[in-house]
Parts: structure tokens; sequence; C-alpha cells
């Protein structure tokens, strides 16, 4: 008996096709993948280590351990659903910390609250010139934000002559890290508000409606009537806030600010949960319920690994592993539909 | 016109004969492109290859340089017959196609580009011999009139009529003798083209032969020695070229009278007041175009490709640079971009459906209030989206032009695409739009949504906006519009309306028959 492999022949003609068990099995697997390897983490992980790991302070702490990387990556989410790379975010988390530790440690600005929104506003105007540059200078996000960063980090290091501030920094900043809203530590709150607000923005406001619609085809949008530039200028400045933020509850929690390699850390696993979350629900789409969920795999897997006494290395394997997996399944969906 | 010219047909292949093509047809399912085509070419000839767009001498070209394979019929190189199965064996036999923007890649130097085909020379069997490639080049450019120009040079700095010369010089570097221009001078200025003719000449007089394919007939009589034309796949007659004059050539090109399919378009209801008026509108092409369209009109604006009807819509909707003066409403609009076209009410349904006209991931809905999120917003200052009146606002219009969709959420990728095109001419019935820029809205759609998108066209006329509507299939003109504006050289040659709406007077007047 000769058995004949069923290759589905991609048929020309018909605008559409028809969508075969294996088609809808793909489907399923790349939308719900990600929450069900999310679930099965946590129950793997439960019932592995009930006592530890299966507790609501252990749940606290992941979530505390992943909200400086969840916002700086729902931040940069914004950034992609235009489809801009914002590599500056690094530095910009790291030009965050920096200047407002330094401001309120030599007394420049006393208030922390008035530090903190100046640097927002810092953040926003350098973000917007990260926006220019890309939609008025014709330069690609991802060259136009690897300069601006390297700027940034020549800056900061300028600025602090490579020293560290140890001292000096007021409690009513440091609350920003380290304190708590009944049991919930500071950061995490920070991460809910930052989320549910980038949720509203993107899901139902005319701006977010026209950045997806920018992302999805620029060149529809544009002959809709949309001024499809600017909105560069808006995705880059709210990228570069949430980095400056991130940066900030750094600073806020470890009560130091340091000038270098504070965002680094983040930088790359924030595009890894941005696009995972790409491949959760919504195919191909970035959005904040699925940069959350990636931001949520990671900040679990890592605790899970390290409350095993799971090596380092094994962590950075894993999670390139599910990163893999993750945009492997979105890509070949994206590509079965076309 | 009164002397009819009888073709010249000729009978059996003469020696000096480089190309014939016997009785070639090819078969499309449902479509016979090539219907017993014959077609010769001689040693050192410039041999005018015309007829209107979808005559089949796009399909005869791909048969002779092997891109497609005939059904039956044969071709013969030198009286021997070849099978020409790809196209590399169709430069083996010496055929090559310059296309209209030509064949070459941009960022690579001349060098590069014209011996991309025949292989730069190696040396020391790895490294390349740029010396003696480049002297090859030279070799070649001076063969084609190019002497001075450095090999080195990338081709994105050349001029138009350079670039031109260097497809023909690449054409040359694989030894091609049969060498298919096709539309090769749409991007030239009148003096390039006079240079390009030149050349061209003096390779004939070397014995190679010229295929031309071009639209603007003037040229024909310039360069040509011979002029094939073809109608609906079929060989109307080859001609000596002196044997024709303009006029008559464009009356083989367009033929017999055509019958107008019975649901061709009846009377409109009476127009009203102007919606639209352009005058003087300047750009590329045209040069000083001015009409008007009024409120339950359907104007065409018909002509060849290239010639104006393109840039008219460009203009309008600020895609391009143009001079003049816009006025909608009686009120002068400023237009440079799209935005700002969309402001004074414009609203275009473009050529490319899914690359200019839908989000393909985005819903029904999300497509359709595109361009009017303003009038869905709940205050001024969150703007937050109104989802439950988009969708009441998006269900009535989407019943109003019957569109089929599993739901208003469906991703518009899922729809067929005449429903794509009805969720784009909904976007601008939302923003309300009083004049619609239809852009070829029927390309790539069955001929059942064909005539749904006609009446479309009608009710929005009907409905009290301006319609400005081209094509590139001329018929269509007959059954939509109320009357056609036929574009010659960039200026109006003439309007055409009711009876006189004939796909035969559009193409007279667009190839710049003279007389009547």
């Amino acid at each position: 008996m000769t058995s004949t492999a069923s290759v589905s022949e991609p048929q020309v003609a018909g605008p559409r096709r028809q969508t075969s068990a294996s088609d809808r099995l793909i489907d399923v697997a790349s939308r719900y993948g990600t929450i069900v390897s999310l679930v099965v983490c946590v129950l793997i992980f439960s019932a592995l280590r009930p006592d530890v790991f299966a507790t609501t302070q252990n749940f606290l702490n992941i979530l505390n351990q992943v909200s400086i990387l969840g916002i700086i990556a729902l931040g940069l989410t914004v950034a992609l659903v235009q489809g801009l790379f914002d590599l500056s975010l690094a530095s910009m988390a790291t030009l965050g910390g920096f200047m407002v530790t330094k401001w309120l440690a030599e007394g420049t600005i006393s208030s922390p609250v008035l530090a903190v929104v100046l640097m927002l506003l810092v953040a926003l105007v350098i973000g917007c010139l990260n926006g220019i540059v890309v939609a008025y200078g014709g330069v690609s996000a991802f060259i136009a934000t690897l300069a601006v960063g390297s700027i940034l980090t020549g800056v900061v290091l300028g600025i602090s002559k490579s020293a560290t501030i140890l001292s000096g920094i007021p409690d009513g900043f440091l609350v920003m890290g380290q304190g708590k809203v009944g049991p919930v530590p500071a950061p995490v709150v920070f991460l809910a508000i930052v989320a549910v607000l980038l949720y509203v923005f993107l899901e139902q406001t005319q701006v977010g409606r026209h950045m997806y619609a920018i992302g999805g085809n620029a060149e529809t949008a544009r002959l809709s009537g949309i001024a499809v530039k600017r909105y560069a200028l808006i995705a880059l400045g709210i990228s570069a806030m949430c980095a400056a933020l991130g940066g900030m509850i750094v600073a806020a929690n470890l009560g130091v600010g340091r000038p270098q390699g504070v965002g680094d850390t983040y930088l790359l696993d924030s595009f890894a949960a941005a696009f995972i979350g790409a491949s959760t629900l919504r195919p191909g789409r970035f959005h904040i319920i699925g940069t959350v969920i990636g931001v949520l795999l990671i900040g679990v897997i890592n605790n899970g690994l390290s409350i095993m006494g799971v090596e380092t290395f094994w962590q950075y394997a894993v999670r390139g592993m599910i990163l893999l997996l993750a945009v492997f399944g979105a890509s070949f969906l994206v590509a079965r539909r076309r | 016109m009164t002397n009819t010219v009888e073709p010249g047909r000729e009978v059996a292949s003469r020696p000096g004969t480089l190309l014939q093509v016997k009785g070639a047809v090819k078969d499309y399912p449902g479509q016979r492109a090539l219907d017993h085509m014959d077609f010769d070419l001689r040693v050192g000839e410039v041999h005018a290859l015309l007829g209107e767009n979808g005559a089949g001498k796009s399909t005869l070209i791909k048969a002779v340089s092997g891109v497609i394979s005939l059904t039956s019929g044969t071709v013969e190189m030198d009286g021997v017959e070849v099978d020409v199965r790809n196209p590399q064996r169709a430069q083996g036999l010496g055929v090559s196609v310059v296309h209209q923007h030509g064949n070459l890649v941009a960022d690579l130097s001349v060098t590069e580009n014209v011996l991309m085909v025949d292989g730069l020379g190696r040396r020391a069997g790895v490294l390349v011999d740029w010396k003696g490639a480049h002297r090859r080049v030279r070799d070649l450019l001076d063969r084609v009139g190019l002497g001075g120009l450095d090999p080195r040079r990338e081709v994105s700095t050349l001029g138009a009529h350079e670039s031109a010369m260097v497809a023909v010089a690449k054409a040359l570097a694989s030894n091609a003798r049969v060498i298919i221009l096709d539309e090769p001078t749409t991007a030239l200025q009148p003096a390039e083209v006079d240079t390009l003719f030149g050349q061209m000449r003096r390779l004939a007089a070397e014995g190679i032969g010229f295929v031309f394919v071009t639209h603007r007939l003037g040229e024909v009589f310039k360069v040509c020695d011979r002029i094939t034309v073809m109608r609906d796949g079929r060989l109307v007659g080859t001609w000596q070229s002196d044997e024709l004059d303009h006029d008559s050539l464009v009356d083989q090109l367009v033929g017999p009278e055509k019958s107008i399919a019975q649901d061709a378009f009846v009377g409109g209801s009476t127009p009203g007041d102007v919606v639209l008026e352009v005058r003087d509108l300047t750009g590329d092409v045209l040069r000083g175009l001015s009409f008007e369209a009024r409120s339950g009109e359907v104007v065409g604006v018909a002509s060849l490709p290239g010639e104006g009807a393109g840039e008219v819509v460009e203009s309008l909707y600020g895609m391009c640079r143009a001079s003049g003066e816009i006025v909608i409403e009686g009120r002068r609009r400023r237009i440079r971009s799209p935005e700002q076209a969309v402001a004074a009410g414009i609203g275009l349904v473009p050529r490319d459906r899914l690359a200019q006209g839908l989000v393909a991931d985005m819903s029904v809905r999300e497509n359709a209030t595109l361009a009017s999120t303003r009038s869905f917003v709940s205050d001024p200052v969150l703007r937050l989206m109104r989802r439950g009146r988009e969708r009441i606002r998006v269900g009535e219009v989407m019943d109003r032009l019957n569109l089929k969709a599993s739901s208003l959420e469906a991703e518009v990728r899922t729809l067929s695409g005449g429903n794509q095109q009805k969720v784009v001419i909904g976007r601008w019935l939302l923003r309300r739009s009083k004049v619609y820029l239809l852009d070829s809205p029927t390309a790539a759609v069955d001929v059942h949504t064909k005539a749904e998108i006609y009446a479309l066209a009608r009710q929005l006329a009907d409905d009290g906006a301006a319609v400005i509507f081209t094509s590139t299939e001329l018929e269509e003109f007959a059954r939509v519009c109320d009357r056609v504006l036929v574009l010659h050289d960039g200026m109006v040659a003439g309007e055409l309306s009711g009876d006189d709406n004939t796909v035969n007077s559009i193409m007279r007047l667009s190839f710049g028959r003279k007389s009547d």
C-alpha cells in the first residue's frame, strides 16, 4: 500500500481557502498556547513545591519581580503596534532612574512627586525626538532608537562621571519601589495602573484605533485621511515614558541611582514578552493583554526554576525556547492564512 | 474616413525572417488570450506591435520570451521551429525583452547589470575580472550610443533614457538578435525618445530585429518599418508603415463598432448643483485640465495608461504635486495630502484594494469607520470610541450596500473581493463624502460583482454625490458614466455622453484621432 501524504495544494484561484482541521488546530494552539503553557507552568511548579511556590506571598513576589519588566514591555508594546522597534528603552530606563535620584539627592528638586513627573516629561520629549527622526527623517526606528539610546548612555555616564548615587535619596521616593498598598507591593500597583491605562488607550480610544490601522497598513491609513506621521511621536513617546518609569522604580527599589546597566537587563526580556504576547489570542497583533501574559510567563518560569534550585543558565535557555515556540506558532499561523 | 486600407499580410516567410509565430493559440480558463495569431519579424527591422489593453500583445510577448507556453501554434527562429520552454531558452535563442521600467537592479553598477545574464568574467578561477568586464561593457555601451558612460556607475544614478539604453545593452550582452521593447518611452522626454530611436535604427542596421510595443502612435510612424495590429487576441493585419496614416491606424486599432451589452447604462437622474470644480490642473502629464462634476453625476475620466487619468485622481486626492484650483461646493480647497482631501469631502476607492484600501487584519467595522473615527468619539479629551454606535451605523450602511459577511467583527481579509470593495465604499458613506474617486474599482473582482459595483457607483450619484470614475476597461465607461472626459496628451481631447459614449469613440479620442 502506498501511503499518500495529504498535502493540501495551495489554491491560487479562490480568495478564500477552506479551513482544514489542521489549520484550526494550529489556530487554537497558537491563540491559547501561551496561556496554556502559563497555566501548565504554574501547575507543575505548584505540584513540585506546593509549600514554597503555591503561596499568596510567592505569587505577589512573582508580580513584584516582573512589574518593572512589565511596565517597560507594555510601553514597548505601544511602539510595536505601529511596527516601531524601540531599542532606546534600556538607556532611557537608566537615565530615568539616575536623573531622579540625582535631582533628589542633590536637592535640585525636593519633591519626589515633582521629580518623577518632570522625569516623565523629559522622557516624553526624548521619545518624541525619536519619533521625529523616524517619521520625518525617514530613518528606521531600529537604527534611530539604537543611536539615540547610545547618546543617552553617553549622557548619563558623562553627568554621573560613572559614580553611583548611594545616599541622600528621600524616603518619599523610595516608597515608589519599596512601599506597599495593603499586601500589594507598590511596583505591582504601578504595573496595574500602566496596564489598565494602556489597554484603554490602545483598545478604546481613537488614537489607539488609528495606531492599529497604521501598524496594519500605513498606506491605507494615510489614504483614509489619518495624519500618519505624528503617531510615531506618540508611540515612541509613550514607550520612553514607560521605560523611564521602570527605571525610576528600579532606583527606588534598590535605593541607589546607578548610571549604567539598569535598563539593559530589561531590553531583551521586554521584546520577548511583547512577542510572546503577539502570538497570544490575536496572532500577529501586539496587544496589552498578550504582553501581560508574556511577562507573567517569563516571571513564573524564572521564579519557579529558582525555587527548584535550577541554575541560571537553564532559566535563560528555557525562556528562549518558549519564545521561539510562541513566535514560531504565530508566524506559522500568519503564513498559513496568507 | 473613406479609404479602406488593405492589410498587406505576409503569406509565406521570406528570406531574412528572424522570428516567426504561426497560428499561436493560448487558452486561459474561460478565456482565449491568443486566437490563431501570426507574427513575423525580419532581420534589421523595427516592427510595431499595437493593440488596446487586453488585445493579446503581452501574451504574445510572453510566449515568444518563454514566460508561458502556447496551447498550440509554432515559433520559428531563422525558419527552424523552436521550443521556447523557459526564459533561459529564449535568451539562448537570442530573444530579449526590455520592460517598461527596464529590468535593471537599481543598486548595482552598470557593468553588473549588463553582464547579469551572461556573467562577469573570472580571473584565477574565483576572482571577478572587473577590468575585463568593464571593458566588455564599455564596448556594448558604445554600440548603444552611451560611449561616455562610466560602467562603474550605479544604475540608480542614471537618467531614464540611459537606463533604457543600458537595458538594451544588457540584451546585447546575451547576444540578443530579437529585442522586444515593451513601452520603453513612457518615462522618456521627447528629446530622449529621439535619441533612443536613433540608436534603435543604428542597431537595426546591424541586423537586430526590434519588436516595439507602445500606445503612442506618433512614435510608431517615426521609427517603425512595419506595423502589426492585434484585437481580441487575433491578428487584424500587418502593414508597411507608409501604407497607413495616424487616423487609419486608429481605425484599425478600434475596429468595427461593438454592440454594447444589454445592461448598458441608460440615462441617470438629472444632475444637480456643481459639487466639484477643477480649474487649470497641471502636473507631470496634465496640462491645464478644467472640468466640473455635478451632484448625481458619474463622470468618467479616460486616457491611455500614463496619459492623465491616473494623475487626475492622484492630484485631486493630494497624492502627487499638481497646481491648479480645486473647488468643492463653492469653497476653494487646498489639497496637498490625502488628509486634506478627506477633510474637503473627497473619498478614494483606490486601485489596489488590499495594499491601499484595507487593513486586512482589522474587522469590517474598524475598516469601515477608519475615515470617520471622529464622529464616534465620546468626548474631545479621552476620545473613547463608542463601539455600540459604530456597530449600528456600520450595520446600516452595510445593509444598504448589501454586504455579505459572517459578521461585522469578521476580519476583512476573510471577505470576497467584491465585499471588500463594499467596505471601502462604505467607509466614505460613513464619512458623508461629497466627491467619490473610484479608481478602477472593478479591478480583480468577478463579473457578477462588477455589475454590483456599477450599480453602487450609480447609487452614490443618485444619493447626491459627484462620482469620478476611471477604469482600464473602456466598456465600463459606457456602462456607468453619464459622461466621459477623454484625455490625450494631458488635455481633454473630447467629452462624450449619451449615444456618443462608446468604446470606439473613447479609444479614437484617447489615441488622438484628429478627424472623425
